[in-house]
């Protein structure tokens, strides 16, 4: 019996020129954005450079307008909640360029799900789980330890926020340039191009974590979290 | 192999720096039939899209909807700048993208012919969407795709070459003394304007720069009514489309392993969807998780480093001179993964 491949957890680029690097301000501050993929368990880590962030909660309403009533009958169908944010890829070597570009492969590769070996969709799918800075994150949930509140993760996840992502873009800033090596592509030969500066632009619904708190709502009391 | 070079056509300052640092655009119809020449190209923007299509059904009374996954939407939009920098150089540009603009167009076949009166009448009936072949460097890597739109500008801003309509002697300047005629003073002047002159140095030279006509020095053209644009940009948006289905895990991999499907063209182990670069034993060669479950020449890191060591400490026994390469072979045949 050979190896199985296993699931990776892929870090901030630690290599020789990390002293350049956008990864050694980001470790310093605790500043990362770190995605999983919750049905393989692979995960990815990257400096936390957000650039933008909107987190949107809407209902869905059905009204009945009554004949002489100023308002209508109000029933929720359901409330959604989308979460969209920008960050970017930075890289100062052609190391630095190779590590992040297979890191960012990995992101890629979690647009799709696990199958079975019958290839049935696992589940499930492509929920990942993001987490970062904070504002993206789960609910807190915490328990008086003593006198004070403690965080804890008994019953939420604590990979962060789930996120049925609709629509991940990779785009390069051309402004920024292209860290290049002719002909040195690895077992094909090819040219290695990579953008100094990557855009990434994530759009998603949000799975929502949900248990039954002490005061019967499956929401968690700080729902949602943003410090 | 990918082919590293490009640049026919395209002027030697351009061709110079792609020679040295920057991949050619390689599009090619998966047929063979379609071959664009291989450019070097002056990238305005590159994105791809990835677009899980989730069905997501809400259920009244319940927080979260069911959701259902049926495939993911992956499409690449490439705009970028053909510049000229002479009237050759132009031409060659406006033929690549008339060739380039045929690509969202599908195929016919002539289904029937039908006589009506004294002419042949054709029904034609959609054959197929051609499928192409695109390589630019790490970021493209025989990739097949489905060409879905194809937008064409012209960028006046950056000048035109005109039609040369300027009535010129065909003789170098050195040679306008030669027709001098005592006593009737020069000869009549060539009935040739500045654009056939510089036409006929140009193709005198098998369309090549030369002695009479330098690179930088074609710039008016004979062909009264057309103007050449030294600038025109191109976008066109792609379906990508995949011979293996992309997941982790699935029938390709053995049960519990979560190793991504793909592994390259014919087989190879290769990273996805982008190249990496480096050799075989680069820590960014080829990503764990792409790597095959069980073959003799894919290891687990700990035990790369192991067959290393090994290989180092056989060649520190013998004085070989220089080091040699690391055999990937020899690794493999010295191994045995249990």
């Amino acid at each position: 019996m050979g190896f199985l491949v296993e699931k990776e957890n892929r870090k901030l680029y630690n290599g020789v020129h990390k002293e350049l690097s956008l990864a050694s301000w980001a470790d310093q501050q605790g500043y990362t954005l770190t995605f999983t993929h919750v049905a393989t368990g692979h995960s990815v880590e990257f400096p936390g450079t957000v650039t933008s962030f909107t987190d949107s909660h809407a209902s869905e309403l059905k009204m009945k307008m009554l004949y002489k009533e100023t308002d209508p009958l109000v029933r929720t169908q359901n409330t959604m909640r989308k979460i969209s944010f920008n960050f970017y890829v930075a890289s100062a070597s052609l190391e630095e360029a190779r590590y992040n570009e297979q890191s960012l492969n990995l992101l890629m590769c979690m647009m799709y799900p696990r199958r079975n070996t019958n290839n049935t969709v696992a589940a499930p799918g492509t929920l990942i789980r993001v987490r970062g800075l904070k504002f993206i994150n789960t609910a807190r949930e915490q328990i008086f330890v003593g006198s004070g509140l403690k965080d804890t993760h008994l019953r939420i996840n604590s990979d962060g926020i789930g996120i049925y992502i609709q629509s991940l873009e990779y785009s390069p800033d051309t402004e920024a340039g292209f860290i290049t090596s002719k002909g040195t592509g690895g077992l094909h030969g090819e040219d290695e191009i990579y953008p100094a500066r990557i855009e990434l632009s994530i759009q998603g619904d949000v799975w929502i974590d949900q248990y039954t708190a002490d005061d019967w709502q499956p929401l968690p009391h700080n729902y949602p979290s943003y410090r | 192999m990918t082919k590293r070079t490009g640049g026919k056509d395209q002027y030697s300052f351009l061709k110079q720096i792609g020679d040295q640092s920057y991949p050619p655009l390689i599009i090619q119809s998966a047929d063979g039939v379609v071959t664009l020449d291989a450019k070097y190209i002056i990238l305005e923007n590159y994105s791809e899209k990835y677009k899980p299509k989730i069905v997501i059904e809400h259920i009244f009374g319940q927080i979260n909807p069911r959701v259902r996954y049926s495939n993911t939407e992956r499409t690449i939009d490439l705009r970028f700048t053909l510049a000229a920098r002479n009237v050759h150089e132009a031409k060659a540009n406006l033929e690549y993208c008339s060739k380039l603009a045929r690509s969202p167009y599908g195929t016919w076949a002539v289904s029937d012919i039908n006589q009506v009166s004294d002419r042949a009448v054709f029904d034609w009936a959609y054959h197929s969407q051609v499928s192409y072949i695109v390589n630019f460097g790490t970021l493209l890597r025989n990739q097949t795709v489905k060409v879905t739109s194809f937008d064409f500008e012209i960028n006046f801003d950056a000048g035109v070459f005109d039609y040369g309509s300027t009535p010129v002697s065909d003789k170098m300047p050195d040679q306008v003394v030669d027709n001098y005629i005592g006593g009737q003073g020069y000869a009549e002047p060539s009935s040739k304007n500045i654009g056939q002159l510089l036409d006929d140095r140009w193709f005198s030279k098998g369309q090549q720069p030369g002695a009479t006509l330098k690179e930088q020095e074609y710039v008016y053209h004979g062909e009264a009514g057309a103007v050449y644009p030294k600038a025109v940009s191109v976008n066109i948006s792609m379906l990508a489309l995949h011979s293996r289905p992309l997941c982790f895990g699935g029938s390709p991999r053995t049960e519990g392993s979560v190793g991504w499907s793909f592994t390259g063209e014919d087989g190879a182990v290769s990273n996805w969807p982008h190249g990496t670069g480096g050799d075989e034993f680069s820590p960014h060669s080829v990503a764990p998780y792409c790597q095959p479950d069980e073959t003799g020449t894919s290891l687990p890191s700990d035990r790369t480093e192991q067959v290393l060591d090994e290989w180092d400490a056989k060649m520190g026994e013998v004085d070989t001179g220089d080091p040699p390469e690391r055999s990937l072979e020899w690794i493999a045949n010295s191994i045995e993964l249990k």
